[in-house]
C-alpha cells in the first residue's frame, strides 16, 4: 500500500460502546464515547436489531455535523475493545487529516444483487487518495452474496480491497437492516468508500479444520445443495455430524447447528467457509448463504475456542505485517456469529484481548455477521465463518 | 489432496458455464470464475481477437491491446491503470480465442497453468455449443442446414451432459479415494464412451524406464495389435510434444488413432489414446474432448500418490526392480515389435543357486540383503536395454530385445554366471550363490510371452539339472522331456513294488584262464510302455527322487540270493554289486549289508561293492568312515569306471581300496591306437604296482584281450566274453566255462608274472565249500605271495 509523502497525520479512530436499553440514549453515548469531542468524517454504527432503529439513527444524526457520512448495519452480536455484547451499540468514528470518507446505497438486492453492489461502490469515484478501502454492508438473508461482491469488483477493480460483512439480526430469522445516511433500508447494500493518505490493510483467517473424508455436491442450484454423494445433502450431513434430532424437523435448532459446524468448499489455497444454515425439509436440502457449485468438494470443518482465538489473534498479525508493523490507529472487524456461538459470549473477550494484543492499545470496532466480506487478492471475496479485520495505519 | 481439487474446479467450471444461455453471460461467468478459482485479480476472454469479457479493471479502460499482445503460457506486463502482473494465457477454441488470467503478486504455477488450460478447453466447448444455439435461433438458412445443425446441436447439448455427467463420476472415483485401477479405468472408459471410439487406453511412463510405458487402463477389449497400434501413437505424440517444450495438452492423430497426452506435475507423463471407427478429420471436435479428458487424467494423476501406486503395482518391493506383471508386459511389446520388426527376442531366467543356504544359516534380512546386491550386480552388467525383473524368491528372468541373437544371449547368459559368481559381502559375511540360467528364444511360431516364460523356466530347470552355475538353451524337446521325465520318476518310484525291475549278470573273467571268478549284478527296468530302460537311465534318476537306496539294496538282495546258489556248483564265485555314492549316505549301509550277507550265508569276500570314481573325490569324511566299515567286514571295494574323474590318484592311498575297472573307453582303442595303448598299459601296471586288482570293462574282441593279456591285466569283462544275461541262463554259462573253454597256455613268463595276487584267489572260508574250481591247465604251482605291499 502507498504511503504519502511527509505528514504526521492526526487521523484518529475512535470507538464507543453503549449497553444503555433506549435506542436514542445508546447511540448518543456510544457516540460521544468514540468521538470524545472530535471532528468525524465517518460514523459507523453496528446496532442489535432489538433497538429501534429509526430512533438511534436520529439521535445520533443529530450530533454530527453535515459533511460526516453515516453508515451501519444490524448485527448478530457487537463488538469493542470494551468486549463482546448482544443488544448493545457500538459506534465507530474516523477522522482527522489524510482521512476521506463517501457513501452510496444499491437497493433491491435480492433481485438485483450485482446492480446493487455496482450502485454501492459508485461512492468509489468520488475519493482520490492514495490509499482506498470500499466497505459493504449486505443485507444478510440474500442469496447469492457474491454478485454483490462481483458487482462492487467490477466498479473498484484489483487494486481497491474491498470489506465487510452481511448483516445479522441476533439470530432471530426476522431480517436485517441497513443504515445509509440518515435512513434505515433493507434489503439494500451499503458501500462506504474510505480513503486515506496512510496504509490500509485487510486480513483474514477462518481457523476451522477439516474433518474425515470429503464429500462431493452431486447436486446443486446456485446456493441450494441437494444432494451430496448422491444421497440427499440433509440427511448426509447431519447424519455424518450425528447431528441431534431437533436439527432434522426444527429450522432454528439446525441453523445454530449448521453455524457451527459448516462446510469448507476446496479451493487452491486452503478452504472456501460454507454455513449450510437454512434447509428444505422436503427437498432434504441444505441452503448457504454463497454458491455452492455442483461437483465441487466440501469438506466437514470443525473448530474450538482455541482455533477461533488463534484465527483471529493471526489476521491481525498479518494486517500488522501488511502495515509494515504499524502504528495502526484503529481498526474494525467483521466476525461471523458462528464464531460466536462457538467462543460463547463470555470467551468473546478473549478474542478481544487477543486483537488488541496483537494490534496494540488501539479502538476496535465491529460486529458478529452473517457473512463477511474481504477481498483484496484474487477476485472472489465472500467468506462464511471468517474474522476479517481492516486495520488503519 | 494435492492436485484433485483442481478436477473439482474443473467440473465446477464446466457447469457453470453450462449455465448460460448467451455467449456474453458466459464469456463474463468464464473470466470471474477462472479468475475467482485460480486466485488472481484479473480475469479476460479474448474471441477472434477481441477482449468479449473482463473482470478486475473496475470502471478504468481495459487495457485491450496489452491483453491481447499476452502469449501463451505465462509472461509479465505492466498493464495501465493496474500495474505491473504477472498474466497466464491459454486457448480456448481458435487461434483468436484464449482465457486469460492475471495477478498482481506471484506468478503462476504449473497446476494454476493446467487448471487455466483445462478451463479454456471447457469454455471452448461451450462457446461451441452456445454458437450453435445462438446460430440456430438467428438464422436464416436453408431448411436442411438448420436441421442439420439442430441435430448437431442436440449432439452437442447430449455430449455436454454426458461430459459432464463421466467427469463428475471420474471426479467421485478420485475423491473417494477409489482403487487406482478403477480411477484409471474411469477415465479411459469415459474417453471412450464419450467419443464412441471402439477402444481407449492409458499409457503412463514408467519412472524406471521413460522409454517403456504402461499400459495403465484400457476400454473395450482391444487386441494386442490394436493395443501396439496405440502405443505407437501414444510414444509419437508424447516425443513430438516433448520437443516442442509446449506444456498444454496436444492432440496428434494416425490413421484411426488419436492420442493426448497426459501431463503430472508439468511434465509429459503419458498418454490417452482413443481408437475410432474411421479416420477423422483433424482439428475435430472429438480432439477437444478427447484432449478434455486427458486434461482430467493429468489433473487427477498429479495426486502424487496415483503415480507413485502405479509404479509400486509394476515393481518388486525389496529390489525396486520390474516385478512379473510389467515383465510380462514388456515381454509382449517386445515381441510385438519383434513380429514386425524382425528383432531378435530372448529371455532368460536367472536362479541363484546357493540362495536357500545363505538365507537358512545368515537370516532373511540378509537374504534380502543379498537380493538387493544380486539385483544390483545384474543390472549393472547388463546393457540398459535389457530389462531387469525379480519374480520373487530367488529367480531373476532378463528380457534381451535388440541384441536377442543366440550369440548374444548366451554370452550374456555366461558374463551374469561369473559376475555372480564372485563374492557377496552380505552383513559383513563373505557369501558365494552362484547362479543356473534358462535361455529361450522367441521363435517364428511363438507369439504368447508365457510360453516364452515357460520355456525359459523349463531350461533353466534343465540348467540346474545339469550341474549348478551353467545355462541351458531351451529346446522343444524340453518341455516334453520334463513332462517324460516327470512321468518316470513317477512309474521308477513304483518299479520295486510291481516287479518290473530285475537283475541281469555279466560275467567278470580272469584274462589268462578265461575262468570266470564273478558275475556283476545290473539292474534292468522293464517299463510296461517304454520297454527296458538302461541303468544308465533310470539309476540317476532314482538317485535323484530318492529311490535308489530301496533300489540298490534290492539288487543286493536278490544277487546274494541268487549267488548263494550257484556257489553250491562255484563255491568261489563272487558277486559284484554296484553302490551309489546316495547309498553312502545312509548310516545303515554296512549293517545292510552284513545283514543281506548273512541272511544267504555269504562271505564277506564273497562280494565286491563297485563304488565308481566321482565318489571317492568328494573328499568326504563320512564316506571314508563308511567304506572303512564296509572294508572291516571283509567285502572287497572296487573303483568303477576307473580313470573317468579328475585323478587325484592319492585318494587310492586313502581309501581301502581293492580293484580298479578301467573304463571301456580307455580300453576301446588299445589294439588300434599306440595312444590308447600306452595309457591302457600305463594303468595297468599303476595298478598292479599298487596291488590291486585291475579289471578291464568292455572288452569286445580278440586284440583287446590280447592286448590286455600282455599288459598283465588280469580280469576283464565285455561282450567278448558275454553279454549281461538273466540269472537263469548264468548256470549254462558257468558250466559252458568250466567245460569248453579252451585251455590257454601261458606264455612264457617270469615269476612276477604267475605271481597271483593273494586277494585275486578264490577265498576260502565259503561254509561247507572247499572245492576250487579250477582249468586244469598246467601251471606252475604257485609260488608263495610276495610280501605283501599293502598294509
Amino acid at each position: 500500500m502507498k504511503r504519502a509523502d511527509g505528514g504526521t497525520g492526526a487521523r484518529w479512530v475512535g470507538v464507543g460502546h453503549s449497553f444503555a436499553p433506549d435506542s436514542a440514549s445508546a447511540g448518543r453515548a456510544a457516540l460521544a464515547a468514540a468521538t470524545a469531542g472530535r471532528e468525524p468524517r465517518l460514523v459507523l454504527v453496528f446496532a442489535s436489531i432489538a433497538h429501534e432503529l429509526e430512533a438511534l439513527v436520529a439521535a445520533v444524526r443529530v450530533d454530527l455535523g453535515a459533511g460526516t457520512t453515516l453508515a451501519g448495519c444490524t448485527t448478530a452480536g457487537e463488538l469493542s475493545q470494551a468486549g463482546g455484547g448482544r443488544g448493545s451499540v457500538v459506534v465507530a468514528a474516523l477522522g482527522g487529516e489524510g482521512l476521506s470518507a463517501e457513501v452510496a446505497v444499491g437497493l433491491d438486492a435480492s433481485t438485483r444483487q450485482r446492480e446493487a453492489g455496482a450502485t454501492a461502490a459508485s461512492c468509489l469515484a468520488a475519493i482520490d487518495r492514495p490509499n482506498r478501502v470500499l466497505l459493504l454492508f449486505t443485507p444478510g438473508f440474500v442469496p447469492r452474496q457474491e454478485e454483490i461482491v462481483r458487482g462492487a469488483y467490477s466498479v473498484t477493480g484489483a487494486t481497491v480491497p474491498v470489506v465487510g460483512g452481511a448483516a445479522g439480526d441476533d439470530l432471530s430469522m426476522a431480517g436485517t437492516r441497513q443504515i445509509a445516511g440518515d435512513a434505515v433500508l433493507s434489503d439494500a447494500v451499503v458501500g462506504i468508500a474510505v480513503g486515506s493518505d496512510f496504509p490500509i490493510a485487510v486480513s483474514m483467517r477462518h481457523g476451522w479444520r477439516k474433518v474425515g473424508e470429503p464429500m462431493v455436491v452431486s447436486a446443486s442450484d446456485g446456493t441450494v445443495i441437494s444432494q451430496l454423494d448422491d444421497e440427499p445433502a440433509l440427511d448426509v450431513y447431519l447424519g455424518r455430524l450425528g447431528a441431534p434430532a431437533e436439527t432434522f424437523h426444527d429450522p432454528l435448532a439446525h441453523n445454530r447447528f449448521a453455524l457451527l459446524h459448516p462446510l469448507g468448499l476446496q479451493r487452491l489455497n486452503g478452504e472456501d467457509i460454507r454455513v449450510p444454515g437454512e434447509v428444505d425439509y422436503a427437498t432434504r436440502s441444505l441452503i448457504c448463504t454463497a454458491d455452492v457449485p455442483r461437483g465441487a468438494l466440501v469438506w466437514l470443518m470443525e473448530g474450538d475456542e482455541v482455533s477461533v482465538v488463534e484465527a483471529a489473534a493471526g489476521a491481525c498479525s498479518d494486517a500488522l505485517d501488511l502495515l509494515g508493523g504499524g502504528p495502526v490507529v484503529g481498526a474494525l472487524v467483521f466476525d461471523c456469529v458462528g464464531r460466536r456461538l462457538i467462543l460463547g459470549d463470555e470467551l468473546v473477550e478473549k478474542e478481544v484481548a487477543a486483537i488488541r494484543s496483537s494490534l496494540g492499545d488501539v479502538d476496535v470496532a465491529g460486529f458478529f455477521t452473517y457473512g463477511e466480506i474481504a477481498r483484496s487478492r484474487g477476485s472472489s471475496g465472500v467468506h462464511n465463518e471468517t474474522f476479517v479485520v481492516m486495520a488503519l495505519g | 489432496m494435492l492436485g484433485s481439487w483442481s478436477v473439482h474446479q474443473l467440473v465446477e467450471f464446466l457447469a457453470a458455464v453450462s449455465e448460460d444461455q448467451d455467449e456474453h453471460s458466459a464469456l463474463l461467468r468464464a473470466a470471474e470464475l477462472a479468475s475467482e478459482t485460480i486466485g488472481a485479480e484479473l480475469g479476460a476472454v479474448i474471441v477472434d481477437g477481441a477482449v468479449a469479457a473482463a473482470v478486475g479493471f473496475g470502471t478504468g479502460t481495459v487495457p485491450g491491446p496489452e491483453l491481447l499482445a499476452a502469449t501463451l503460457g505465462t509472461s509479465e506486463a505492466v498493464l495501465p491503470g493496474i500495474g505491473p502482473c504477472h498474466l497466464a494465457v491459454a486457448e480456448v477454441l481458435g487461434d483468436a480465442d484464449r482465457l486469460l488470467v492475471g495477478r498482481l503478486t506471484d506468478t503462476f504455477g504449473a497446476e494454476e497453468r493446467n487448471l487455466l488450460a483445462g478451463m479454456g478447453r471447457v469454455l471452448g466447448l461451450s462457446l461451441r455449443t452456445l454458437r450453435i444455439l445462438a446460430a440456430e435461433r438467428d438464422l436464416r438458412v436453408a431448411q436442411e442446414q438448420l436441421a442439420e445443425e439442430r441435430l448437431r446441436s442436440v449432439t452437442s447439448l447430449q455430449e455436454r451432459q454426458l461430459l459432464l455427467e463421466t467427469l463428475l463420476t471420474l471426479q467421485r472415483s478420485i475423491s473417494h479415494r477409489a482403487p487406482l485401477p478403477e480411477i484409471l479405468d474411469t477415465v479411459t472408459a469415459g474417453a471412450a464412451s464419450l467419443l464412441g471410439a471402439r477402444a481407449a487406453w492409458l499409457f503412463l511412463r514408467n519412472d524406471l524406464e521413460p522409454l517403456r510405458p504402461i499400459t495403465a487402463s484400457t476400454a473395450r477389449r482391444p487386441s494386442a495389435p490394436e493395443r501396439d497400434a496405440a502405443l505407437d501413437v501414444a510414444r509419437a505424440a508424447m516425443a513430438a510434444q516433448g520437443r516442442r517444450g509446449s506444456r498444454d495438452a496436444e492432440v496428434l492423430r494416425s490413421g484411426r488413432f488419436v492420442a493426448a497426452t497426459v501431463h503430472v506435475g508439468g511434465s509429459i507423463s503419458g498418454a490417452l489414446v482413443a481408437e475410432t471407427s474411421e479416420p477423422a478429420d483433424a482439428d475435430s471436435h472429438d480432439d477437444r474432448l478427447l484432449v478434455t479428458f486427458a486434461e482430467h487424467a493429468s489433473m487427477a494423476l498429479t495426486d502424487a500418490r496415483t503415480v507413485a501406486a502405479v509404479n509400486e503395482a509394476f515393481h518388486d518391493p525389496l529390489t525396486g526392480l520390474p516385478n512379473r506383471a510389467l515383465f510380462l508386459d514388456r515381454v509382449e511389446q517386445a515381441l510385438g515389435s519383434a513380429a514386425r520388426g524382425g528383432v531378435e527376442v530372448a529371455v532368460l531366467f536367472v536362479d541363484l543357486d546357493r540362495f536357500k543356504a545363505v538365507n537358512d544359516s545368515l537370516g532373511h534380512a540378509a537374504g534380502d540383503d543379498l537380493l538387493r546386491a544380486v539385483a544390483r550386480r545384474l543390472s549393472a552388467c547388463l546393457r540398459s536395454s535389457a530389462v531387469v525383473a525379480r519374480f520373487g524368491g530367488d529367480e531373476f528372468a532378463v528380457l534381451l530385445e535388440q541384441d536377442g541373437t543366440l550369440q548374444a544371449a548366451t554370452e550374456t547368459a555366461q558374463e551374469i554366471i561369473e559376475r555372480l559368481r564372485d563374492p557377496f559381502s552380505v552383513q559383513g559375511y563373505r557369501v558365494l550363490v552362484g547362479a543356473s540360467i534358462g535361455i529361450a528364444f522367441a521363435g517364428s511360431a511363438l507369439s504368447e510371452a508365457p510360453d516364452l516364460l515357460r520355456n525359459a523356466d523349463l531350461a533353466m530347470y534343465r540348467a540346474k539339472k545339469d550341474g549348478r552355475g551353467g545355462w541351458a538353451l531351451f529346446e522343444p524337446g524340453m518341455y516334453l522331456a520334463v513332462r517324460n521325465r516327470l512321468e518316470l520318476e513317477a512309474d521308477l518310484q513304483r518299479a520295486v513294488a510291481r516287479h518290473e525291475l530285475s537283475v541281469q549278470y555279466q560275467p567278470v573273467v580272469r584274462l589268462d584262464t578265461g575262468e570266470v571268478t564273478g558275475l556283476e549284478a545290473l539292474a534292468r527296468w522293464d517299463h510296461p510302455v517304454h520297454g527296458r530302460i538302461s541303468p544308465d537311465r533310470f539309476i540317476p534318476l532314482a538317485e535323484e527322487i530318492g529311490v535308489i537306496d530301496g533300489i540298490g539294496r534290492w539288487v543286493l538282495e536278490e544277487a546274494c540270493r541268487k549267488l548263494a546258489g550257484w556257489r553250491r556248483e562255484h563255491p568261489d564265485l563272487r558277486i559284484h554289486v554296484n553302490l551309489s555314492v546316495h547309498q553312502l549316505h545312509d548310516p545303515g549301509i554296512v549293517a545292510s549289508v552284513r545283514s543281506v550277507l548273512v541272511a544267504h550265508g555269504l562271505a564277506p569276500a564273497a562280494l565286491t561293492l563297485e563304488i565308481t570314481e566321482g565318489t571317492f573325490l568328494e573328499r568326504n569324511e563320512t564316506f571314508v568312515v563308511r567304506l572303512r566299515d564296509l572294508k572291516r567286514l571283509g567285502v572287497d571295494l572296487a573303483v568303477d569306471d576307473f580313470g573317468t574323474g579328475y585323478s587325484s590318484l592319492g585318494y587310492l592311498r586313502q581309501f581301502p581300496i581293492d580293484a580298479l575297472k578301467i573304463d571301456r573307453s580307455f580300453v576301446e582303442g588299445v589294439d588300434t591306437n599306440l595312444e590308447c595303448a600306452a595309457l591302457a598299459r600305463s594303468i595297468v601296471e599303476l595298478g598292479n604296482t599298487l596291488g590291486l586288482a585291475m579289471v578291464a570293462e568292455g572288452i569286445e574282441n580278440d586284440g583287446q584281450l590280447e592286448f590286455l593279456r600282455s599288459v598283465h591285466c588280469r580280469y576283464g569283462q565285455g561282450f567278448h566274453f558275454s553279454e549281461a544275461v538273466d540269472a537263469s541262463k548264468v548256470a549254462a554259462l558257468l558250466a559252458a566255462r568250466h567245460q569248453g573253454a579252451p585251455p590257454v597256455l601261458p606264455v612264457a613268463r617270469r615269476p612276477r608274472d604267475q605271481e597271483d595276487h593273494p586277494r585275486a584267489q578264490a577265498a576260502p572260508g565259503a561254509p561247507g565249500s572247499t572245492r576250487r574250481t579250477r582249468v586244469p591247465v598246467p601251471v606252475p604251482a604257485p609260488v608263495p605271495p610276495a610280501a605283501a605291499r599293502r598294509s
